[in-house]
């Protein structure tokens, strides 16, 4: 019998996917639950051709993976939440410097090393705002092994294009389950790779927008001079002090690469919102219990849709923004205090927002999201 | 007799193979077979013993919620694994137990059924290892969530043919035992 699925785990699918998106390098440091990221890197990579360090703790890993990327291949780092904090201060230097990569963050229960082998929505904001000062970032949240396999090859291809780090979120439950995945034919989908200089070494400016916003990238040891830093900087790369011009010009051209390919960044998925009177808002793994919560109720003859963003950064805010202008409640189902809940309040207008949440490295469930709705409608 | 949806769960201790369980029956169902599956694994630091178990859900149509609520089906291979899921078992589901293991069958509102997997696997084979295909066997012929022919075909899918005379016989042994209570 010819068989047309695999069954792999969410790491397995995390893992090929990348091969299949052109990754070269990894580097990490084992943590639970994203430990077989690695395992799989390591056994795939030399393989492919690539290359696989384990490093001695998480700085040190998302620092390979700058060198590996600015050296001119794609580049994954896997950890989970307490990794990802240890990957802040680089992280924030990979924004700065314009260094694509891939950072996996399967989420646990928080804070701290909190409880290793529970899933969690906790890092939803860290994401957004773990690295020092205003930054742009994108982060994906897949909610099957799938939309993992799918949206890892994306999220490389976001990276190589926006030239910025980008997230995958996800989470102790995703990582370990395994479910069937299409292997997509890899003539069906597109591999990007980030654009490169096309003048002489002698007239490259590394910072020097060519009008799309995103400088193109030289390798290092392609014979382009390059100098990269976490300091606000030239056009060549080297620190600009106090300068409030260059300063302002820098930070609003690292926003608007993304703020400017918003339709060609952001993803979503909408659930029975045509007619919904209630609509749900819910990411990664939970998005499944609040699906399944929206045909029960459906059942009891309340309309309610569900609202996912597959890009949780940015956050889809135009499209919920009109939905919700539609509704007469709008309730967040998430697996932490309330993360989710802050955006969509800003976004919601005069329409309610409630929040059904639960913190205890249990995954929501159906039945709790069903509860929750009968007590807050 | 079919299902629309169907949860099962396989409980025991470390080293007693029911992960592997889990993968072989997600490969019948979800390779072999055409059909959605969500199976999830949760066990301790120890490479033997612990508790350990693993969850499959079986669905022709998308599974939204991953995780076991009602299970259809429950394996025990401990007298742990027993006490903590015979609660779960629902009205019309099913409960095996190894009674080498389980000494004290916990009450539950499904149908129990007592085969001694291991002394089984033992007898047949000569090697308790094989326990968890015997189960398997039994599983198939009790729950009939897939054909005993796709069962049998993932199992022999998974071992290399050096092996599989040893795990066709334990599986079969499996399948007999269940059609022996059965009738």
């Amino acid at each position: 019998m010819a068989k047309k699925y695999e069954i792999m785990t969410g790491n397995e699918a995390c893992t090929r996917a990348a091969l299949a998106a052109g990754m070269h390098f990894f580097a990490g440091y084992p943590i639970t639950p994203a430990t077989e990221i690695a395992e799989l890197a390591s056994e795939l990579l030399p393989q492919a051709g690539g290359t696989y360090m384990q490093m001695e703790d998480e700085l040190a890993s998302i620092a390979a993976v700058i060198g590996a990327s600015a050296a001119g291949v794609k580049a994954m780092t896997a950890t989970s939440g307490p990794g990802v904090s240890l990957m802040q201060e680089n992280l924030g230097y990979a924004i700065m410097a314009e260094i694509p990569l891939v950072l996996v963050d399967c989420m646990r229960q928080g804070p701290c090393q909190g409880v290793a082998t529970v899933p969690a929505q906790g890092d939803i904001m860290q994401a957004r705002w773990g690295t020092n000062g205003d930054h742009p970032i994108i982060a994906i949240a897949p909610n099957s092994v799938g939309e993992m396999y799918r949206e890892t090859i994306r999220a490389f291809n976001l990276a190589e294009t926006y030239r910025n780090p980008v997230y995958i979120l996800s989470d102790a439950m995703l990582a370990h389950m395994s479910e069937r995945v299409q292997i997509p034919d890899p003539a069906t989908y597109e591999v990007v790779s980030r654009k490169r200089p096309s003048c002489p070494p002698s007239a490259y400016k590394a910072y020097a927008d060519d009008g799309t916003g995103i400088p193109p990238m030289a390798s290092f040891g392609d014979g382009y001079r390059w100098f990269v830093t976490g300091m606000i900087h030239d056009d060549t790369g080297f620190p600009v002090t106090n300068n409030p011009d260059r300063t302002s010009y820098l930070v609003k051209r690292l926003h608007k690469k993304i703020e400017n390919n918003l339709s060609r960044i952001e993803r979503y998925e909408e659930y029975r919102t045509d007619d919904a009177d209630i609509l749900l808002v819910s990411a990664g793994i939970v998005s499944r219990s609040a699906k399944a919560a929206i045909d029960d109720i459906r059942r009891e003859g309340i309309k309610a849709g569900l609202f996912r963003p597959i890009t949780v950064w940015p956050f889809p805010e135009a499209r919920l923004a009109a939905l919700c202008q539609g509704v007469q409640k709008v309730i967040t189902c998430e697996m932490n205090e309330g993360q989710i809940y802050h955006i969509v309040r800003e976004v919601a207008g005069k329409t309610p927002v409630g929040m059904i949440n639960q913190n205890n490295g249990v995954i929501l469930s159906a039945d709790t999201i069903l509860a929750g709705l009968r007590e807050e409608l | 007799m079919t299902h629309d949806h169907y949860e099962m769960r396989f409980a025991g201790s470390g080293g007693q193979g029911m992960m592997l369980m889990g993968d072989i029956m997600a490969e019948a169902a979800g390779g072999l077979d055409d059909k959605e599956i969500v199976l999830t694994r949760s066990y301790g630091p120890e490479a033997r013993g612990g508790a350990c178990r693993s969850e499959l859900i079986i669905d022709t149509r998308p599974i939204d919620y991953p995780t076991v609520r009602h299970p259809d089906f429950v394996l025990a291979m401990s007298q742990e694994a027993a006490d903590t899921y015979c609660k779960d078992v629902s009205s019309q589901g099913i409960f095996l137990v190894d009674p080498g293991f389980v000494h004290d069958i916990p009450k539950t509102s499904g149908q129990v059924y007592a085969i001694p997997l291991t002394e089984l696997a033992e007898s047949v084979t000569g090697n308790t290892l094989a326990a968890n295909v015997v189960a398997i066997g039994a599983i198939a012929a009790l729950t009939k969530v897939e054909s005993l022919s796709i069962v049998k075909s993932a199992v022999l899918d998974h071992f290399k043919p050096k092996l599989r005379p040893l795990n066709e016989k334990a599986y079969d042994a499996g399948v007999a035992a269940a059609q022996a209570l059965i009738k």
